[in-house]
């Protein structure tokens, strides 16, 4: 009664905004009372404010879950709304109450009043987990034909949500979902179009077939909001179907004229872009004409918001007509300038693509602008601080490298100009771009040869600059730009004073060091040429500086600046101790020959080519493949002489084309390939003359036939061939195509396995890419020409003897490819896609399957369902009632026969019907065929079908379903029945397997016995001696006594043995026992042969099953439920070869037999296409199984559909069981099974 | 002083730490807006997560309330802009010339007129009328 109101709440928190930490905390003590309260009133209240506190940051309401679904559940309207607001503010996706959340979903989705379903449906969409999803996707489609509109349109956008967590969902709803189509309500269409726009971005393929009723939509709708999406839709379309685009272009160009609402417009033109409708289209020159002229209302429109979306969509048209978009450049560059940094962004991406040689200037420039700090002081002012942020100015950077390197530089005119705006850049840059500055200049200086001696002025002034080597701890003043300026110095060089370089990064001082040797090398050797005493003394004297300075460096922490001062610093003693020996020296002999002392010391014009004798040049991208094979290279001669083969060939010849040549295919074709064109051709060992002929057919008839004879001889006896005879062929021809290969029929010699020579292989590619003449062609492939090593700066340095014979496509290619500046990346990897993988991979197109239905309807079920069930189930029960009265007798006989297992499935058949059974049966068919006909009702509503055209072949199937009734309380044994161990000339050994004694306690391992019936069939009648078993226990397999000697046994004698073991391991897939027999042979007084054969064989997993009574449908249901004992699940899928007609028959009979025996488990019910199974194993572990069977019609047969041909059919099975390895184990060996058939 | 958040919903699923960082990157970005400047903001690499989630941000201002709405960039803007103007309008109608007062003390009622015109983050009804008509009762 005193509690606060929610407004008092609010007031509260607006009125101590002081402290309003400690009053929201003093309410929260409040909140966490009244939410436990019993009144629904006070209790509701509580949430509400809770929900209100939730939406100032940092406070959390997780603890409350349970109290919202409380008051979720609420019958009050008011209280309703309350708890789901909460609901839908709050929960996350791993709130653990979520789970009890799924039956009052239910019950509120079924209400009666359709406000409570609205709130229900709202609320769901925001708190759908997969789990809710697969609940309850069978009553949302269920409801997208409510009565109400108001319901049906919210119906078809919570299941978008719905798709997203559960895609299954959407095959089975999407037939449903296209009827909404058609919906007589405008709402609930606009609905649809939005989640099929939704879902066709993701995987258009799926919505193609809706074009004919989206494009009446198009034409005929006048609701501007349907009308964008469902161009939209087209717009995901178009790209896979082009026919589409034409036809979708007069009612788009309609649009685009006449509508008068901007979003619409832009949708269209966003459309005709992204649609690919500009390339298919026939006129669309105009339509883009049109496009870009309506995009330029756009531009000029003071709304910011239209010039934005404007740009967007010419940035989107640029790549195709870039013409179009160059018309607008005026208003673009306007743009460039604009203080919304959105807009800014939207044109920079224009410029970047609209850049040729006459703006590149201009362009550069104005960008340029931006970063310089701006003189005007009321325009600053106006700019937003965005735009002074280093990662606005390091995209400014970027996009003016990208634009003037963009296709090797072919923008730019002046590459001095060029230098200059990167040292500006350097300057004025402000953010870390050092790294794409350093490059930058290394590329152009290293490509661009007139530009050299300009770029080593302006690098020379970096390097003097004095300023930059005093910032150069802070990141953006770019001094690793001196990296480069060192670099490119040295490298062209004229400098040789660094003062202050040792607080430079340590790259950069490595650079530094071996510049200094350059430039060092480059000035002494220019000495040399007017060499005298004081060049001497200077050389001397700046030698000794240097290397005094060096050594400063040989103590630096960097290993790499390190080493390189220590070599430089030596050799610069060298040359010292060099000159100061030979300054004697000269002094010495100056009286004798005077001559010498006009020549210099020899180190330094050595020191000199070291490190210039060739020029440094930029390395073409091609030049690796375009490296020629030398002249004397033989690739394919052998390095070592291979060992002699130890079968003689009958001849060379024979042996290159055959034996040889077929191993060759497979592991030395990369051989032949570059086999040089001097005449080494496909044969290892082969003259050139026979490799001209090769496999050409003009050799003549007979030596085919003589070669061929010869090797087949030859093969005959070559245990890896298999032999051609006859009818063993046959088996083999499909699977083995090599064996076909082999055979004398086929013509080896018409295969065209290798015929490449080098000199074709030239001659190809020559074809392809440039028509020179055959001559030229010619006198390349003997003698290549030396192409003249000329450099342009654009290609790059070839290596010798190459040929630019390609270099026309590629750049061709390069063209078109021209890489546009995308500053809007693929949104791949945004988080706000994450979770549509499941939903794109949905395929719509294959209809839907039989056993395709809705899941876990055993489990939750709608409310109707629900009750629909109860009536049925009464009513069952009183006719079942009545039958028993008057039948009492019979069902008694049928109750003890029930519990009596059978031992050999596979001899009952229907016509095994004991003749005692013979009346009862017809009641008793009777009875089932009720109860099936009960089910079958319930499954066809289930499923939402009312066929009754089925009905004659549903009494059908009834009747089938009744007499098999009769064999599914069988316990199929397999164990029982007999296998094969060894089966040889002298002995046939027989066993079984069966489970042994057990004991209930369930620590113990299972007990195994197996019978073993050995019989003598020796062919010579002699007896065998000395029989004795042996088997080896192992970690999984214990014996207790491992031998068993049977001792002699007389021709056709036969005994049994038994051993009994225990399975020690995980039972699962592939536990083996395994032993030897070993016995001797009589067959006269001497001799005495003895025999050791291994055995070895498996364990089926069915043997491990209990012959437990049949349990009833009822049973299994509730088992089943109990998800707990079941956590594992393992499932396959059979096919079957049959027509439809007899596959039916053939899964009620034959296949759920097989499963049945295959996993020991007996069939607990038995419906139209689908079994259920169940059993339980020794150890305690419980399986469960469902069967299903698919027919799948061949999609491209819909139309003109043939019964009962080109269909896919195929058996699913379902296991559950408590055991992983158990499970995995009887899928396997269901796979086996069926695999055998 | 300013960016108080009065109503945020998600139509995606987000982490809480996610939704925070998003909510306070998002709220300095649309302060700095200025008034003339277009109502499309890109809000590109997260720094919280280095994940790139690349939307648009379309807002649009009224009085002293920001109405902001994340899309992405395949999203058509100008209808999202029209989205928001829509809500507005009603909240205009519902209210009867909406103040920020009105959302604060009825933030529920504000959801509940925004859950009418929105669903699962797709318009659910384009028609004014209906969504008063349902709000009312």
């Amino acid at each position: 009664m005193f509690e606060k109101s929610l407004t008092d709440l609010i007031r509260g928190i607006r009125a101590n905004k002081k402290n309003e930490q400690k009053y929201i905390a003093a309410c929260l003590q409040e909140i966490h009372q009244e939410i436990k309260s019993n009144d629904p009133d006070i209790k509701a209240q509580a949430v509400s404010k809770l929900t209100y506190v939730r939406g100032i940051p940092s406070y959390d309401m997780s603890w409350a879950s349970f109290h919202v679904v409380e008051v979720m559940s609420s019958p009050k309207y008011s209280q309703k709304l309350t708890g789901y607001l909460a609901a839908t503010q709050s929960f996350r996706q791993d709130t653990d109450v979520l789970m009890l959340t799924t039956n009052l979903l239910k019950k509120d989705l079924a209400s009666g009043n359709h406000l409570e379903v609205g709130i229900a449906l709202n609320g769901l969409s925001h708190i759908v987990t997969p789990d809710l999803a697969r609940d309850l996707c069978q009553d949302l489609v269920s409801m997208l034909s409510h009565s109400r509109p108001y319901v049906r349109k919210k119906v078809v956008l919570v299941l978008y949500k719905l798709f997203l967590k559960f895609p299954e969902a959407l095959r089975l709803s999407f037939p449903r979902l296209k009827e909404r189509l058609d919906d007589s309500d405008p709402s609930v269409v606009c609905a649809v179009v939005n989640v099929i726009c939704e879902l066709a971005r993701k995987n258009p393929k799926n919505y193609l077939s809706l074009a004919p009723q989206l494009f009446k939509l198009l034409n005929t709708s006048s609701n501007n909001w349907m009308l964008i999406k469902i161009i939209k839709l087209f717009g995901a379309l178009t790209p896979l179907e082009p026919r589409l685009a034409k036809k979708l272009l007069p009612p788009i160009t309609q649009q685009i004229q006449t509508t008068s609402a901007m979003s619409l417009l832009y949708e269209c033109i966003h459309t005709v872009i992204i649609g690919e409708m500009l390339t298919s289209g026939g006129n669309s020159d105009a339509l883009a004409a049109m496009c870009v002229s309506k995009l330029k209302i756009f531009l000029e429109d003071p709304d910011q918001n239209l010039k934005y979306v404007g740009l967007l969509a010419l940035s989107k048209i640029l790549p195709t007509y870039p013409k179009l978009v160059a018309e607008n450049r005026d208003i673009i560059l306007k743009c460039i300038d604009d203080h919304d940094i959105s807009i800014r962004l939207r044109a920079l991406d224009l410029v970047v693509g609209m850049v040729n040689k006459k703006n590149l200037t201009d362009i550069v420039k104005r960008l340029m602008s931006h970063l310089l700090p701006s003189n005007n002081n009321n325009e600053s002012s106006t700019l937003p601080s965005t735009l002074l942020e280093p990662a606005y100015r390091a995209d400014i950077i970027n996009r003016i490298i990208f634009i003037c390197s963009q296709n090797s530089y072919s923008n730019i005119v002046s590459f001095e100009w060029y230098i200059a705006v990167l040292v500006d850049l350097t300057y004025v840059a402000g953010v870390d771009v050092g790294e794409l500055l350093t490059t930058q200049i290394m590329d152009v200086g290293v490509r661009v040869k007139s530009v050299r001696q300009y770029s080593v002025k302006a690098m020379q002034r970096l390097l003097s600059d004095s300023s930059l080597l005093e910032n150069c701890q802070f990141p953006e003043s770019n001094s690793e730009v001196l990296y480069a300026a060192a670099w490119i110095t040295g490298e062209f060089c004229r400098l040789y004073s660094y003062p202050g370089v040792t607080k430079l990064p340590h790259n950069v001082q490595a650079v530094y060091i071996q510049s200094i040797l350059k430039v060092y090398a480059y000035w002494a050797n220019s000495l040399t040429y007017n060499w005298d005493e004081d060049s001497k003394q200077e050389l001397l004297r700046f030698t000794e500086m240097i290397k005094d300075k060096i050594s400063t460096f040989c103590s630096s922490t960097d290993l790499e600046v390190q080493e390189r001062a220590y070599n430089a610093r030596e050799i610069f003693s060298i040359i010292h101790q060099n000159l100061s020996t030979t300054h004697e020296t000269t002094f010495d002999v100056e009286n004798n020959i005077y001559s010498s002392t006009n020549k210099s010391p020899s180190i330094i014009s050595e020191l000199y080519p070291l490190f210039f004798s060739y020029e440094l040049n930029p390395v073409a991208p091609k030049a690796q493949k375009k490296v020629p094979v030398p002249e004397g290279l033989d690739l394919d001669a052998w390095i070592n002489e291979p060992l002699p083969e130890s079968e003689n060939s009958e001849s060379e010849e024979e042996e290159e084309s055959y034996g040889y040549g077929y191993t060759q295919k497979f592991g030395g074709s990369g051989d032949l390939i570059f086999s040089s064109g001097s005449g080494t051709a496909i044969g290892r060992r082969r003259d050139r003359k026979s490799s001209k002929k090769g496999y050409n057919s003009e050799e003549d008839e007979e030596t085919k036939e003589k070669r061929r004879r010869e090797r087949n001889e030859r093969i005959k006896n070559d245990p890896f061939y298999i032999s051609s005879t006859g009818n063993d062929l046959s088996k083999h021809s499909k699977s083995d195509g090599l064996s076909k290969r082999v055979t004398e029929e086929i013509d080896v010699d018409s295969i065209p396995v290798v015929r490449l020579t080098m000199d074709e292989f030239i001659f190809k590619t020559d074809k392809k890419t440039s028509k020179k003449s055959k001559a030229s062609k010619k006198e390349k492939r003997h003698s290549p020409p030396p192409v003249p090593p000329v450099i342009y700066t654009d290609i790059g340095e070839m290596p010798e003897n190459a040929t630019l014979s390609d270099e026309e496509k590629d750049s061709t290619k390069t063209g078109n490819n021209k890489p546009i500046w995308n500053s809007i990346p693929s949104q791949s990897s945004g988080i706000l896609d994450v979770d549509f993988s499941g939903v794109s991979n949905v395929d719509l197109s294959t209809p839907l399957g039989a056993d395709e239905k809705f899941p876990s309807m055993a489990v939750y079920l709608a409310p109707e369902e629900v009750r629909r069930r109860e009536e049925e189930r009464v009513r069952r029960r009183f006719t079942e009632r009545r039958i028993k009265q008057t039948q009492e007798s019979t069902s008694r006989v049928k109750k003890s026969k029930s519990e009596k297992p059978k031992s050999k499935a596979l001899e009952i058949t229907p016509n095994t019907k004991n003749t005692e059974n013979k009346g009862e049966q017809s009641s008793k068919s009777k009875k089932v065929s009720k109860k099936k006909r009960t089910e079958e009702t319930e499954d066809r509503k289930k499923k939402g079908k009312k066929d009754k055209g089925k009905k004659p072949k549903k009494k059908n199937s009834i009747s089938e379903n009744a007499t098999l009734e009769n064999h599914d309380n069988v316990v199929v044994d397999e164990a029982a029945s007999i296998k094969t161990l060894v089966d040889s000339d002298d002995i046939q050994v027989l066993y079984t397997l069966s489970l042994g004694s057990f004991t209930e306690a369930k620590n113990e391992p299972p007990a195994m016995i197996a019978d073993f019936t050995v019989r003598n069939k020796c062919s010579h009648k002699h007896p065998l001696s000395k029989l004795t078993f042996t088997f080896e226990s192992t970690s999984d397999i214990q014996f207790d006594k491992g031998l068993i000697e049977i001792g002699e046994l007389q021709h056709d004698e036969q005994k049994s043995v038994t051993i009994e073991f225990k399975v020690l391991g995980i039972v699962g897939a592939g536990l083996t026992v395994s032993g030897n027999i070993a016995y001797e042979i009589q067959s006269d007084e001497e001799t005495k042969t003895n025999a050791d054969i291994p055995i070895r064989f498996e364990l089926p997993m069915a043997v491990f099953m209990l012959n437990i009574p049949k349990i009833t449908p009822e049973e299994f249901k509730s088992c089943v439920t109990k998800t707990a004992d079941f956590p594992f699940t393992g499932s396959t899928s059979i096919r079957l070869n049959a027509s439809i007609n007899l596959i039916e028959q053939s899964f009620q009979n034959d296949v759920t037999r097989l499963i049945s025996m295959a996993t020991g488990t007996h069939i607990v019910e038995q419906v139209q296409g689908a079994i259920t199974m169940y059993g339980k194993s020794v150890q305690g572990y419980q399986v469960a199984g469902l069967a299903k069977l698919t027919v799948e019609k061949n999609i491209m047969l819909v139309e003109n559909e043939i019964p009962g041909s080109a269909q896919n059919t195929s058996v699913r099975i379902e296991l559950k069981c408590t055991d992983q390895a158990f499970v995995d184990g009887l899928i396997r060996e269901i796979d086996y099974l069926f695999k055998e058939l | 002083r300013h960016g108080k958040i009065r109503l945020k919903k998600w139509f995606h699923f987000f982490s809480d730490k996610e939704k925070a960082s998003l909510t306070t990157d998002l709220t300095t970005l649309i302060l700095s807006r200025k008034r003339a400047m277009c109502n499309v903001l890109e809000h590109g690499e997260h720094k919280a997560f280095k994940l790139r989630i690349n939307f648009f941000l379309n807002h649009a201002r009224y009085a002293s309330l920001y109405f902001a709405a994340g899309i992405d960039c395949e999203e058509n803007e100008l209808y999202v802009l029209e989205v928001i103007h829509r809500y507005v309008q009603l909240l205009d109608e519902f209210f009867g010339n909406v103040c920020e007062l009105d959302i604060i003390y009825n933030f529920d009622k504000a959801y509940y007129v925004l859950d009418e015109l929105v669903l699962a983050g797709e318009l659910q009804e384009p028609g004014k009328k209906s969504v008063i008509t349902h709000k009312r009762i």
